[in-house]
């Protein structure tokens, strides 16, 4: 597989002060109540790289992810994205780091009531994109997904393969620098998990990096890539695996 | 804007029934409010229209000295609060009597001489025309020396008028009571309706949509709702007024009802849209609140 996608992602607009770090933790820590969701992880996230975080369920993979769009907020330690400690945001500043990443779900978190089109058109609606361009893109990136036929199609009438390929096309409709799937695999069929990877690849040879969360040890080798494992939200085996740059 | 707008209407369709059950829900709180204001407003053209009838009968001595006649007319033109003075003499109010009683002509048939006194009729303004006003004005009239009595309807108007004064008390507590329940159902069913929406704007957020592009939709939602609600509400309120109107047979003139004046109509549809856009405001609040927490 491994389609044509859009034209890949925007260059940075700020230089990263560590090397090609695109992504940097120091010390990070997440507690939920008692629990220690994602104890003292520090890790670098290059770019162009292609990261698994795998673990068991419950280890912290989703919390990680979280982490990077301010899905969550850090107990303790710092995370630098771009260049930009993320602790220092403030609010009105958060939307315009969060479109550098396209984020992916297990459960597609597509909007019910907006058929394909709109659902991937949202994102450039939400920047503010002239109306024209929108409209090319969205259907240009719903052609690479193979959803051009499906574009005023409901979610609710699409298979669970159908829906995860215009999630991803969603979350590169915006030519994000950074993909972050939580487990894209995990509710689908074989053959739609091959064409999800398919897609995301298509795009990481963009020079995108993209990081995946999975605890499914067949999709690790469907793609070569660094692996990062977490237990108990600790990280304790990092293993690079080579091939993860493009 | 033209977008946000767009946005909006589209947003309409597609959620055609949580935009409706607000509409709905905005349109009967505002049609209570507006149905009592309508009843204060009438309440006061009524007082004010039975003021303005307030007459004061002041007979006069049988046989009482001419000078005395004209001085006490005299001093009735001159007190105040009095709006007119017209003299009825003995005959003309047995002819009016008998005119007004035509049916039982008989009646007067062996009554001989007269038994009517002469008499003032005095019209009261309509500023003077308050119970214990009229009450001290007749005291002050029955102490002329030509004067023997005075009828004023003593309890009647007393009666009318501290009633009156209580129904447009508890209309105007009712009607502001009323506009504050609207603002807080309104609150409340923007907040539920925001609620079952969550999914779709924590979506909007995780693709980096600002506050105001999921906002301004929002808001111009409840401005839309607020201003379609109340002018539900109105047209309700008109078609209920008419049905009553219609079914008293006349009565309605008679009392000189009328629907709500222009700039009450103004006010409920500024309302509407108000509560509309207030609502939204505090349900949002609350909901960015949580969602980003």
């Amino acid at each position: 597989m491994g389609p044509a996608l859009s034209p890949g992602p925007e260059p940075m607009t700020q230089p990263d002060p560590a090397d090609d770090a695109v992504i940097r933790l120091f010390n990070v820590s997440k507690r939920f109540g008692a629990k220690l969701a994602l104890s003292n992880i520090t890790l670098d996230i290059h770019k162009g790289e292609w990261l698994y975080v795998t673990g068991p369920s419950g280890a912290g993979k989703s919390t990680l992810l979280k982490l990077f769009y301010l899905g969550e907020k850090t107990t303790s330690g710092q995370v630098l994205a771009f260049g930009t400690n993320m602790n220092r945001l403030t609010s009105k500043e958060v939307p315009f780091l969060r479109r550098r990443f396209g984020i992916i779900f297990q459960d597609f978190k597509l909007i019910p009531n907006r058929n394909v089109f709109e659902n991937v058109a949202l994102v450039l609606e939400a920047r503010g994109e002239p109306r024209n361009m929108i409209d090319k893109r969205t259907r240009n990136i719903l052609r690479h997904a193979g959803m051009d036929k499906r574009m005023d199609a409901m979610p609710a009438s699409l298979s669970g393969g159908e829906q995860q390929r215009v999630a991803v096309a969603r979350a590169i409709a915006g030519q994000p620098d950074v993909i972050l799937a939580d487990e894209p695999t995990g509710s689908l069929d074989p053959k739609s998990a091959e064409i999800i990877i398919g897609l995301l690849a298509a795009y990481h040879e963009k020079g995108a990096t993209v990081m995946v969360a999975t605890h499914d040890r067949e999709l690790l080798a469907r793609k070569q890539g660094r692996i990062i494992r977490l237990e108990e939200g600790r990280l304790v085996a990092p293993e690079p695996v080579g091939g993860g740059r493009p | 804007m033209r977008r946000h707008m767009k946005r909006t209407l589209k947003d309409f369709t597609s959620h055609a029934f949580l935009h409706g059950i607000t509409v709905v829900t905005i349109a009967l709180t505002i049609l209570i409010a507006g149905a009592l204001l309508l009843v204060v407003e009438n309440g006061e053209a009524v007082i004010s229209s039975w003021k303005n009838g307030v007459r004061v009968m002041v007979y006069l001595k049988d046989g009482a000295a001419s000078a005395d006649v004209e001085e006490a007319g005299h001093a009735l033109e001159t007190m105040g609060g009095v709006a007119r003075v017209s003299f009825i003499s003995r005959d003309e109010a047995l002819t009016d009597l008998m005119e007004s009683m035509e049916g039982q002509r008989s009646l007067f048939e062996g009554l001989g001489e007269n038994p009517l006194p002469d008499a003032y009729e005095v019209e009261v303004t309509p500023e003077a025309a308050e119970w214990e006003q009229v009450q001290a004005m007749a005291a002050a009239m029955v102490r002329l020396p030509a004067v023997d009595d005075v009828e004023y309807g003593r309890s009647w108007l007393a009666r009318v008028s501290h009633l009156l004064g209580m129904v447009e008390l508890a209309g105007v507590a009712l009607a502001g009571l009323f506009f504050i329940v609207a603002l807080f159902i309104v609150y409340n069913t923007v907040r539920l309706a925001l609620y079952s929406r969550r999914d779709e704007i924590e979506i909007m957020q995780l693709v980096g949509a600002t506050g105001a592009f999921i906002k301004i939709p929002l808001y111009l939602a409840g401005v839309l709702e607020g201003a379609m609600g109340s002018l539900l509400a109105l047209l309700a309120l008109f078609g209920a007024y008419a049905l009553f109107a219609s079914g008293t047979g006349g009565g309605a003139e008679a009392f000189d009802l009328s629907f709500l004046s222009p700039v009450s109509m103004g006010g409920v549809f500024l309302y509407g849209i108000f509560v509309g856009w207030f609502g939204c405001f505090l349900s949002l609040r609350e909901f960015m609140k949580e969602a980003s927490s």
